[in-house]
C-alpha cells in the first residue's frame, strides 16, 4: 500500500475500530473453540435443559445459556465464527470479482458491436443478456438442481451457490457505474490522448468503481452470512449439527419469546462482523481515493 | 340412535378397545345451562386448504374443512367406535362380503335436494372413476367390480373396456343400499368413513370436474359461504341440518396459512376462538397458566416417527446392527425437545387408532445391550477407549426444517456415536427425500415417519413394510423389509373381522417389527387444542380435527371477556382498528 | 434510436425464452416425481402410476415441451380453452395447477397484482428511507447523523427480514394496536393499512443499500469539478445537492431498484408468509417443493418478464439520466 494512503488509514479512527473488530472476529473464530471448554455438538440434558423444557439461560456452566437441542451456546458461537465468517468473506469476494470483472468490461464495451450476418451484438449484449436470464432464473428451481445433482453440500458448495448466483446483481450496479465514469472527463481525456484500454481500465476506472464495490462487499458479507441459512431452509445449507451464526438465528426463532438470547447472540455476532467490515471498507475506501491524493 | 347390527364380537370388542382410549370430558361443558344458538367461530391453521372436493381433499387442512362440510354414511365416534350418520343402521353379511346400508329419511343437502341412495352410489362412483384424481382409490380396491370400473377390463380383443358403473354398489330402493366386496376386508369399514366417498349434491355431477371443489355441497353441518383462497373459508349453519337445532353456530372462520406466532397474538386479541398450531413456548405457558390448563387438552397422536433402515443394503442388512442402533437411541431425549408434544411410543400403531397399547414391551433404550449387539454383528466397541465400532460412516437421510430433520438426527447421531457407529446427517428436501428414500439400494437409513390415513393398525404396515408394498422405485416401504411371517399375519389380519383375534393378529406383528428392526421406535407428535372460558362444549379426540358440530358461545360472556381486556388497556383508546 | 430499441426488446424475448426453456428442462430433470407430490407423501404406488399417466408425466420431455410451448401461446379455435387467458384472437395457456386445480392465468392474475403493489411500496419505502439516510449523511459527513443513519441502515441489514418482522408486528399491531397484524383487506383503504407493515420490513432490510450508495456516490461528486463550480457560480448548497449531485448518483439507484423490482416480483417469500400477503411469493416457493410444474413454469415467465423488462427500462433511463450517455 502506497506510505500516504496507509498513514491516512491510521489517522482515520473509524477505519482503525474497524480493522479492529474484524481481526478480534478473526482471532476469536481461531481461537474461542480451543478457549471454550464445552462441545458444541453435545446436548447437556443434564443442566442446559430447564425442568418445563426449555433451553437453560445464561449461567456459570453455560456462559450465553443453551440452545433449542441443549447444546452451549457460546461453544457453537466461537464454532460457527469460522464458518460464517469464512462463508461471508469468501462468498463475497467471489461475488465481486466476477460481478466486477463482468461489469467493467460490459460497461467499457458499451456501444460497441460486431456484426454477424444480420445480427449486431456486442460484448455488453452478451454479458449483460446472461446477467439477465441468470437473474430472472428462479433461485429455488437452480438450488434444488444443484442440490440433486451434488451427493452432498460442504462449505465449498455453498461458497459457489452464493457466490455465484449473486455476482449478477453487482455486475449490473458496476456496469451502471462505469459507464457514468466512461464519460466523466478525464477518461474522455485520456482515451482521446491515445491510452491503451487496458490501461484506463486500471488507472481509472478500477479505482473509481473500487467505492461501490467496497459497499457491495461489506453489504453483501451480512447478506451472504445470512443466506447460508436460507440455503439450510431449501436442504442445500450445512448439514446439522455444524453451527453458523445464521443457522443458530433461525433456530431460534420457534422459541426467541422464552429465550431471546438465542437470537441476542448470533444477532450480535452478525451485526458486529457487517460494522467491522463496514468501518474497515469505508476507511480503506477514503485512504485509497485516487482524487484525495 | 338406533342399534345397529354389526357383528356381535365386532361391536362388543370396538368398545372395549375404545373404553381403554378413554376420553376425558368436553372443555367447558355445562350441563346446567341450555346451549346457546349464534355467533361465528374463529380458528386459524398453519397450512393451506389445497381442495374442497372429497374427491381429492387429502392434506390435513383440506381434511379438517371438510369435516364439517360433508357426512359419510358412517363415521368415528368421539370413543373411535364406527356408528352409522347419514346412514340410520348398518349390517354385515355372515361371510363379511356385503355391507348393507338404511339411509336416514329426510335429509338435506346444502342445496335442499334429499339424499338418496341414487346419490351415494353417484358419488362413491365419481370419486373412484378412472378419469378422476383421487390420490387413494386403491383404498377401496375390495369393492366388487372395483378392476373393471376403475382401470377396465380386457375383453376377447384384446381391448379395455371400462365399466360404466361399479356393480359392487347397489341401489335397493330410495333410501337402501348394499356393497359387495370381492373380498372380506376389515379396513372397508374405515375407509367408509372418509370423506371420498361422502355423499354430495347433484350439481357435482358424474365425472370429477375441476371447478366444483370451490363450491362444494354436501350435507355435513356448515355450508360453504366463501372462500378466498390462500386467505379464509367461510362457513354458514346449514339450516336443513339433519340434527333438529344444530349446530349452535351461526358461522365459522377460518383463516389460512397463519404463522403460529400470529396465531397466538390474535388467540389473545380476541380474535381467534382457538389455538392448535402452538410454538414449544406457547404451549408451556398455557400448560403452565393455571387460568388456562383447564381450556385445553390433547389430542392423542396420529403419527410414528422413527428410524428406518434399509434391511436390504449394507451395512443395516446385518440385523444385529439394527438391534443395536435401536438399543442405543433414547427416545426420551429425542422427545425432550418437544416438550409434551412429542410422547415415546413403543408400538408402530399410534394412540389415535383403537388398539394402541402403552404398554407394549416394545424395542428397549438399553445402552449395555446396544454394546452386546454391536459385538455380535462383528463390530465390537470399547466405549472407553473409543476403539472399534462400525467402520465408516453411515448417511442418515432426513428433511429440513422438521423435527426429525433438525432436533432427532443430531440428537440420535450423539446417541449412537455412543456405540461406535459415525452417522453423518444429509437433509433433502421432500420430493427428494421420497425419491431418494423410494428407491432400491439409495438409503442407508434416515428419518421414518407415517400418519394416519384411517383409524385401522393396518395402515401402519401394509403401505411400509410388507414385501408387496416393494417396488425397486417410488416404494413407500423405504426399509425394503421383507419377511414372510410378517406377511402372512398382515394378510390374515386384513380379512379377520373378529376383533380380538386381528388385535391379537396385530400385536404379533409389532413383535415381529421389534425383534428384526426395520425401524426404531420411536416416538408420536401430537396437538393440543385449547379454547377460550366462552366456548363450551368442545370435544377433543383422535377422530376429527376440530370438530364444531356440537360446540356453542356464550355470546355475552365472550363479550366481556373480550371488554375487560381492552377497554382496561389505555392503547384501546388510540387503536382505530378496534374489534370486529 | 428507435433500432436500438427495436434490438434490446428482441434480445428481451430472447431472454425470457431462454429462461422459460432452460426452467423447463431442469424441472423435468429433477428426480422427484411430480406424481408422488400431487397424491401426498402416503399415497399407495398405484394411485401414484395413476396420476402421473392423467398428467402425462410418462411422455418423453420433447413432447412435454412442444404440447406446452404449443399451448402457452395459441390462436382461438378449436378444442378446450377452459384454462386460457385471451388478448383479443391471442390465447395464453399456462395449463391448469396440479395442486390448487385452478387455471394458471387465473391464479397468476389473482396474485400478480398484489405482488406488485408490495414491491412498489417496499421500493418506495426503501427509497425513502435509503436516499434520505443517505443524503443526509453525505452532507453532514463524519458528524453523529452520518454514523447513526448508515449504522441504522446496518442494522436493518445484518437483520433476517423474519426478525424484522415480528420486531414490527411485536410493537405496532400487537403492543400499540395502530397497524393490523397480518391480512390483505377486502377494499383498497384497508390494502393500504395492511401493506404499512410488510412494506416497512422490507424497507428497512433494503434501505442500506441505497444509503450507502447515494452516500458515497455524492461524497465523489460533491467533489468533481462541476459541482465545485456550481457552488462557485453561488448556487445554494440543497440546490448543488439536489441539481447535479443527486442527479449523478441516480444511475446506480436506478440500477439497485431495478434489481430489486425484479426479485420483489419473484416474490418476497418470507414477509408474505409472515403478514399473509397473498402474493406470488408462498405461491412460487410452495410449488417448487409441490413440484406444481404449471405454477413453476407460469411464475417463472411472470418475474422473469418482470426483470427483464425492469432491466429495459433501468437501461433506458440510464439515456434520460445522462445527457452524455445519449450522444452514442
Amino acid at each position: 500500500m502506497d506510505p500516504r494512503a496507509l498513514s491516512r488509514f491510521k489517522k482515520n479512527k473509524g477505519a482503525m475500530l474497524g480493522a479492529g473488530i474484524v481481526s478480534f472476529l478473526v482471532l476469536f473464530a481461531i481461537f474461542a473453540p480451543l478457549v471454550v471448554g464445552q462441545d458444541p455438538f453435545e446436548s447437556d440434558f443434564a443442566h442446559g435443559r430447564l425442568p418445563v423444557g426449555l433451553p437453560a439461560p445464561p449461567s456459570l456452566r453455560h456462559p450465553l445459556g443453551t440452545d433449542v437441542l441443549y447444546r452451549d451456546q457460546l461453544a457453537r458461537l466461537a464454532h460457527g465464527a469460522r464458518l460464517s465468517l469464512e462463508i461471508g468473506f469468501a462468498a463475497s469476494a467471489i461475488s465481486l470479482s466476477v460481478g466486477a470483472a463482468a461489469g467493467i468490461v460490459a460497461g467499457f464495451s458499451r456501444g460497441r458491436s460486431w456484426t454477424l450476418g444480420p445480427l449486431h451484438f456486442g460484448p455488453d449484449d452478451l454479458i449483460m443478456r446472461f446477467v439477465d436470464i441468470g437473474l430472472s432464473f428462479p433461485f429455488l428451481l437452480l438450488v434444488m438442481a444443484i442440490g440433486a445433482a451434488l451427493d452432498r453440500t460442504t462449505e465449498v458448495t455453498i461458497l459457489l451457490v452464493l457466490g455465484l448466483t449473486s455476482w449478477l446483481g453487482t455486475a449490473r450496479i458496476v456496469r451502471a457505474k462505469t459507464i457514468q465514469i466512461r464519460d466523466l472527463d478525464f477518461v474522455v481525456a485520456s482515451r482521446a490522448l491515445g491510452q491503451r484500454t487496458w490501461v484506463i481500465l486500471l488507472r481509472h476506472v478500477l479505482p473509481n468503481v473500487g467505492g461501490i464495490l467496497i459497499i457491495l462487499g461489506t453489504i453483501s458479507i451480512a447478506q451472504m452470512i445470512l443466506a447460508e441459512s436460507v440455503l439450510s431452509y431449501l436442504s442445500l445449507g450445512l448439514p446439522p449439527p455444524a453451527p453458523t451464526w445464521g443457522r443458530m438465528l433461525f433456530d431460534g426463532q420457534e422459541v426467541y419469546t422464552a429465550a431471546p438470547w438465542l437470537l441476542i447472540a448470533p444477532g450480535a455476532a452478525i451485526l458486529l462482523a457487517v460494522l467491522g467490515f463496514n468501518l474497515l471498507g469505508e476507511g480503506l475506501r477514503d485512504a485509497l481515493d485516487p482524487k484525495d491524493s | 340412535m338406533r342399534l345397529h347390527s354389526l357383528p356381535r364380537a365386532l361391536a362388543l370388542a370396538v368398545l372395549a378397545l375404545a373404553s381403554c382410549g378413554g376420553r376425558s370430558s368436553p372443555i367447558g361443558e355445562r350441563r346446567d345451562i341450555p346451549p346457546q344458538r349464534g355467533g361465528t367461530f374463529r380458528v386459524a391453521s398453519f397450512t393451506d386448504v389445497r381442495n374442497l372436493d372429497p374427491a381429492i381433499a387429502f392434506d390435513e387442512a383440506s381434511k379438517a374443512v371438510s369435516e364439517l362440510i360433508f357426512h359419510r354414511l358412517v363415521e368415528y365416534d368421539h370413543h373411535s367406535r364406527i356408528v352409522p350418520v347419514l346412514a340410520e343402521s348398518f349390517d354385515v353379511s355372515s361371510d363379511g362380503k356385503r355391507y348393507t346400508f338404511k339411509l336416514r329419511e329426510g335429509v338435506r343437502f346444502h342445496d335442499g335436494d334429499e339424499l338418496t341412495a341414487d346419490d351415494v352410489k353417484r358419488s362413491i362412483e365419481r370419486t373412484l372413476d378412472a378419469s378422476s384424481p383421487c390420490p387413494a382409490p386403491t383404498f377401496y380396491s375390495s369393492i366388487a367390480g372395483f378392476d373393471a370400473f376403475h382401470n377396465g377390463a380386457k375383453d376377447a380383443q384384446g381391448k379395455v373396456i371400462v365399466a360404466p358403473h361399479l356393480d359392487g354398489v347397489v341401489v335397493d330402493g330410495r333410501y337402501a343400499l348394499h356393497i359387495d366386496l370381492s373380498r372380506r376386508d376389515a379396513t372397508f369399514l374405515p375407509v367408509m368413513t372418509l370423506d371420498f366417498v361422502a355423499p354430495i349434491c347433484k350439481s357435482a355431477g358424474f365425472k370429477y370436474a375441476r371447478e366444483w371443489g370451490n363450491h362444494a355441497c354436501g350435507t355435513g353441518p356448515f355450508r360453504l359461504d366463501y372462500w378466498q383462497s390462500s386467505r379464509e373459508i367461510s362457513l354458514v349453519r346449514h339450516e336443513g341440518y339433519f340434527r333438529p337445532g344444530l349446530p349452535y353456530l351461526d358461522r365459522v372462520q377460518w383463516f389460512l396459512l397463519m404463522p403460529a406466532l400470529t396465531q397466538r397474538f390474535k388467540f389473545e386479541e380476541g380474535d381467534l376462538d382457538h389455538l392448535r398450531d402452538l410454538r414449544v413456548p406457547d404451549l408451556i405457558h398455557y400448560r403452565n397458566d393455571p387460568r388456562w390448563k383447564p381450556l385445553g387438552q390433547w389430542e392423542p397422536a396420529k403419527t410414528t416417527t422413527g428410524v428406518f433402515f434399509n434391511t436390504q443394503m449394507a451395512p443395516f442388512d446385518n440385523v444385529e446392527l439394527r438391534r443395536a442402533f435401536a438399543a442405543a437411541v433414547n427416545w426420551q431425549e429425542v422427545a425432550s425437545t418437544k416438550p409434551e408434544q412429542a410422547q415415546t411410543t413403543p408400538e408402530m400403531v399410534p394412540p389415535a387408532i383403537a388398539g394402541h397399547d402403552p404398554s407394549f414391551p416394545g424395542q428397549k433404550y438399553d445402552p449395555e445391550a446396544a454394546l452386546e449387539h454391536m459385538r455380535r454383528a462383528g463390530f465390537p466397541y470399547d466405549p472407553v477407549t473409543r476403539k472399534g465400532g462400525l467402520p465408516g460412516t453411515v448417511r442418515w437421510l432426513g428433511i429440513p426444517q422438521s423435527f426429525a430433520g433438525e432436533s432427532m438426527a443430531p440428537i440420535v447421531q450423539q446417541q449412537v456415536a455412543r456405540i461406535g457407529i459415525k452417522m453423518e446427517i444429509n437433509l433433502v428436501s421432500w420430493p427428494s427425500f421420497l425419491a431418494m428414500t423410494g428407491k432400491r439400494n439409495a438409503a442407508q437409513l434416515g428419518y421414518g415417519g407415517w400418519a394416519m390415513d384411517f383409524p385401522d393398525p393396518s395402515d401402519f404396515f401394509e403401505p411400509i413394510l410388507s414385501t408387496e408394498a416393494i417396488q425397486d422405485e417410488e416404494t413407500q416401504n423405504a426399509a425394503f423389509f421383507s419377511n414372510p411371517e410378517l406377511d402372512r399375519t398382515l394378510k390374515e389380519a386384513h380379512s379377520e373381522l373378529d376383533a380380538p383375534r386381528r388385535a391379537a393378529l396385530y400385536r404379533r406383528c409389532e413383535e415381529i417389527v421389534r425383534d428384526q428392526a426395520p425401524w426404531a421406535i420411536g416416538v408420536g407428535y401430537r396437538y393440543y387444542e385449547i379454547v377460550h372460558p366462552y366456548v363450551h362444549n368442545y370435544v377433543v379426540d383422535g377422530a376429527h380435527t376440530i370438530d364444531l358440530r356440537e360446540v356453542w358461545l356464550d355470546l355475552a360472556e365472550r363479550k366481556q371477556a373480550l371488554g375487560a381486556r381492552f377497554h382496561g388497556d389505555r392503547l384501546a383508546l388510540i387503536r382505530p382498528w378496534g374489534k370486529r | 434510436m428507435l433500432r436500438a430499441f427495436a434490438r434490446r426488446l428482441l434480445w428481451s424475448f430472447f431472454t425470457i425464452w431462454a429462461v422459460v426453456t432452460l426452467a423447463f428442462v431442469i424441472n423435468q430433470k429433477l428426480p422427484s416425481d411430480p406424481a408422488r407430490a400431487i397424491a401426498g407423501p402416503q399415497a399407495r404406488p398405484a394411485d401414484v402410476d395413476r396420476i402421473r399417466k392423467q398428467l402425462g408425466l410418462d411422455r418423453p420431455l420433447a413432447t412435454q415441451y412442444r404440447i406446452f410451448m404449443g399451448r402457452l401461446v395459441h390462436l382461438r379455435g378449436e378444442g378446450d380453452h377452459a384454462s386460457c387467458a385471451s388478448l383479443g384472437p391471442l390465447h395464453v395457456d399456462l395449463g391448469v395447477s396440479y395442486q390448487i386445480r385452478k387455471p394458471v392465468v387465473v391464479v397468476l392474475g389473482e396474485r400478480l397484482p398484489r405482488t406488485f403493489f408490495l414491491a412498489i411500496a417496499a421500493i418506495f419505502v426503501q427509497v425513502v428511507i435509503g436516499v434520505g439516510a443517505g443524503v443526509a449523511a453525505a452532507v453532514r459527513r463524519n458528524t453523529l447523523l452520518d454514523y447513526g443513519a448508515v449504522g441504522l441502515t446496518l442494522v436493518g441489514i445484518s437483520a433476517p427480514t423474519f426478525l424484522t418482522g415480528i420486531f414490527l408486528q411485536y410493537v405496532f399491531a400487537y403492543q400499540l394496536g395502530w397497524l393490523p397484524l397480518d391480512g390483505f383487506g377486502l377494499s383498497f383503504g384497508e390494502h393500504v393499512v395492511c401493506i404499512v407493515l410488510p412494506a416497512l420490513t422490507l424497507g428497512i432490510a433494503g434501505a442500506a443499500y441505497y444509503t450507502r450508495l447515494v452516500r458515497d456516490d455524492m461524497i465523489d461528486l460533491l467533489k468533481q469539478d462541476f459541482v465545485r463550480t456550481a457552488r462557485a457560480k453561488g448556487v445554494a448548497p440543497f440546490g448543488v445537492v439536489v441539481k447535479h449531485a443527486l442527479r449523478n448518483a441516480l444511475m446506480p439507484i436506478v440500477t439497485v431498484i431495478g434489481l430489486d423490482f425484479g426479485t420483489l416480483v419473484g416474490g418476497a417469500i418470507v414477509t408474505e408468509k409472515l403478514f399473509r400477503w397473498p402474493g406470488l411469493g408462498q405461491l412460487s416457493v410452495d410449488a417448487v417443493f409441490d413440484r406444481d410444474a404449471p405454477i413453476i413454469m407460469g411464475t417463472v415467465i411472470v418475474s422473469s418478464t418482470a426483470i427483464v423488462l425492469a432491466n429495459l427500462l433501468v437501461d433506458l433511463s440510464y439515456t434520460l439520466l445522462d445527457p452524455r450517455v445519449r450522444s452514442r
